[in-house]
């Protein structure tokens, strides 16, 4: 989902944008559904949480300033939406304090509404590491009953170690919480997720945020990739429009994973991945730090 | 006995007709020009230029010395200062050895296989390309990637790039180090490390066709400070614009160098191989934004590519990339080594 022309002031606004574009799984089908990064941001600031903040920095100290139960409430909304959707959901993202650091975090809530994890963004842009961001350190993949799911955060896409370290954790499906700036993205998001899709073949769903803030326009077509051997023209995209970059409230795709099977069956590209080289060089590093120092 | 003598007499009429003075004869013969490409070297201007080359079975040594020739010849009358060439270029010597396609394509007991092939055929294919480009690059006062050949060293065959400077001298070398399932059946080894060769012209890399698949060819590279990467390929695959971009783009993305793509193309001992040559950048350093310098128009026809670098801007855009350039040592640490046991165990079964 988007959320372009969503009405945030009230609760009631915001859960009607969503109901009225989710068409839930047929019978008992598992769901996901992924929001876009920033929405609670973009949440608060709309339903005046953040008071008359002018640009981004001033919404996002704004937000920080929140009393506790903020978030509690806003994870509530999304626990309660989870279980009136009976879909797994990935509602976005979150800025959270904790010893004195900044994160960038969402959460993963299952089908009955219960929070089974969480991710942090490990990976900042200039922009992030201005505003003092801190980057998280763990890379989980969580098993449900879609398979083993992944989060990636906002500049993480560009990050290829972040989409392969979940993949050699076995899993299936990458959710995307994005936030482009407006403009021209095309080939911005092909570096990104698309990229982290073909080189480890799992699926990923790209939910990217189309509002403002003061001072901030975002804007991208959501997407949701395949491996190129699985979708029509060997395109890498399920659904969504790259070529025009017109964008859609919501987006939806069946992710068929015995076609993904076949397709790594067919070309292991993982297995092919030289286990002689591929000892990263930070983790080389550091053996050979410890190496020396025995 | 008889067969050995055959064989005896084959061996030097090879040898005869490989030997390096021949290759060099022929060539003096030509009409070179020393050009002044590589005279004045500015980080701000470097001229490079990425071979597509149509596929052919040589019988004549000469015949092959002459088409690289004619590449090198155009591309240095382009101003070009760095050319690349394709994956298996001196593949195309095969047609050294009569009837090798059928030996290739039909693989019988009793027969030669393939790895066996080709360690008997790449010391003769490798003395004239080797030959041929190191003749080349001096007569042209350029910096030549010859592209790739299959080298035996002791029992196991590489799949191995080379570099010659504007003297003739060989300055580097690369093994691949991904090899296609097929590569693997025709009996060549894998290599081990990725490294780069400093030059004048900047810090360049050469890894091989598939190595350009996975990131962490291209950021251990990054980490070695490359500049320019160039991919020389041979694909079997019928082209398509997505599985294509799969390789040397979103690595150039990722990891904030130039590449250049060479691509042998047309037919060859029985496949078709296809691809787009072309020079790549990061996003922010094309002028349309989509991470392309140039790119050949045919994915089966013979082109010439070339394109401008500005070493310094990319360096500049290193240092103020607005989403790369993070690091997250502690995320690195505690995940690389055990993930990498974990690809071991087949995470994908």
């Amino acid at each position: 989902m988007n959320f372009a022309g969503c009405d945030f002031r009230q609760r009631q606004g915001f859960l009607e944008y969503i109901y009225s574009h989710v068409k839930p799984a047929a019978g008992n089908e598992p769901f996901l559904l992924v929001f876009p990064a920033h929405l609670a941001l973009l949440y608060a600031f709309h339903r005046g949480d953040l008071g008359a903040a002018s640009d981004f920095g001033q919404a996002v100290s704004a937000f920080l300033e929140l009393p506790p139960g903020w978030q509690d409430h806003y994870l509530e909304l999304h626990s309660y939406i989870a279980r009136r959707l009976q879909a797994y959901l990935v509602p976005g993202t979150v800025l959270k304090t904790e010893e004195g650091q900044i994160y960038h975090e969402a959460w993963l809530i299952s089908d009955k509404g219960e929070v089974r994890g969480s991710q942090r963004q490990l990976f900042l842009s200039r922009e992030e590491r201005e505003l003092g961001w801190s980057r998280g350190d763990t890379a989980a993949s969580f098993s449900t009953a879609l398979g083993k799911l992944g989060i990636i955060i906002g500049t993480d896409a560009w990050y290829p170690e972040v989409g392969r370290v979940l993949a050699l954790q076995g899993t299936e499906i990458l959710c995307h919480c994005g936030a482009l700036a407006a403009g021209e993205n095309k080939w911005r998001q092909l570096a990104g997720s698309w990229q982290q899709v073909q080189q480890n073949q799992f699926f990923c769903v790209e939910s990217q945020l189309v509002a403002a803030l003061p001072g901030r326009a975002w804007g991208a077509p959501s997407l949701i990739h395949a491996p190129c051997e699985m979708t029509a023209g060997f395109t890498g995209i399920l659904a969504g429009d790259t070529e025009t970059g017109a964008y859609t409230n919501y987006l939806e795709a069946s992710l068929n994973k015995e076609a993904r099977r076949a397709v790594i069956r067919n070309y292991p590209l993982l297995k092919l991945l030289n286990p002689a080289f591929c000892r990263y060089p930070d983790s080389l590093s550091a053996e050979e730090e410890h190496a020396n120092k025995n | 006995m008889q067969i050995k003598i055959k064989e005896k007499l084959f061996l030097q009429q090879l040898k005869w007709r490989t030997r390096p003075s021949l290759i060099r004869r022929h060539l003096q013969r030509k009409r070179f020009w020393f050009t002044r490409n590589c005279r004045k070297l500015t980080r701000r201007n470097i001229k490079v230029g990425a071979t597509q080359v149509l596929a052919k079975l040589y019988h004549n040594p000469l015949d092959y010395a002459d088409e690289m020739y004619r590449h090198v010849q155009r591309a240095a009358a382009a101003g070009v200062q760095l050319l690349a060439f394709p994956e298996n270029n001196s593949l195309q010597l095969l047609g050294l050895f009569p009837g090798v396609q059928a030996l290739l394509e039909k693989q019988a007991s009793g027969r030669p296989s393939r790895e066996e092939l080709l360690h008997f055929a790449a010391p003769f294919i490798n003395r004239v390309a080797l030959q041929v480009f190191a003749c080349l690059s001096k007569a042209f006062g350029i910096y030549i990637m010859a592209g790739s050949s299959p080298y035996p060293e002791g029992k196991i065959i590489r799949n191995r790039s080379f570099l010659f400077g504007p003297d003739g001298m060989q300055l580097g070398q690369q093994d691949k180090v991904h090899l296609m399932p097929l590569e693997q059946s025709w009996g060549f080894s894998a290599g081990e490390r990725f490294s780069i060769i400093e030059t004048p012209l900047g810090r360049l890399a050469m890894p091989i066709c598939m190595d350009a698949s996975f990131f962490e060819t291209f950021r251990s590279l990054e980490q070695q400070g490359a500049e320019i990467v160039i991919v020389p390929i041979a694909n079997t695959e019928p082209y398509n614009f997505w599985l294509a971009l799969r390789g040397i783009w979103p690595r150039v993305q990722e990891s904030t160098v130039y590449g250049l793509k060479s691509a042998l193309v047309g037919e060859l001992l029985g496949f078709t191989l296809t691809g787009r040559a072309g020079v790549f950048a990061p996003l922010e350093l094309t002028p349309d934004r989509d991470g392309v310098l140039c790119e050949a128009r045919h994915f089966d026809r013979e082109a010439l590519l070339t394109a401008v670098l500005d070493l310094e801007a990319l360096a500049e855009l290193r240092r103020n990339h607005p989403y790369l350039g993070d690091a997250n040592p502690s995320f690195s640490q505690k995940y690389f080594p055990a993930a990498y046991s974990l690809k071991l165990k087949d995470p994908q079964d």
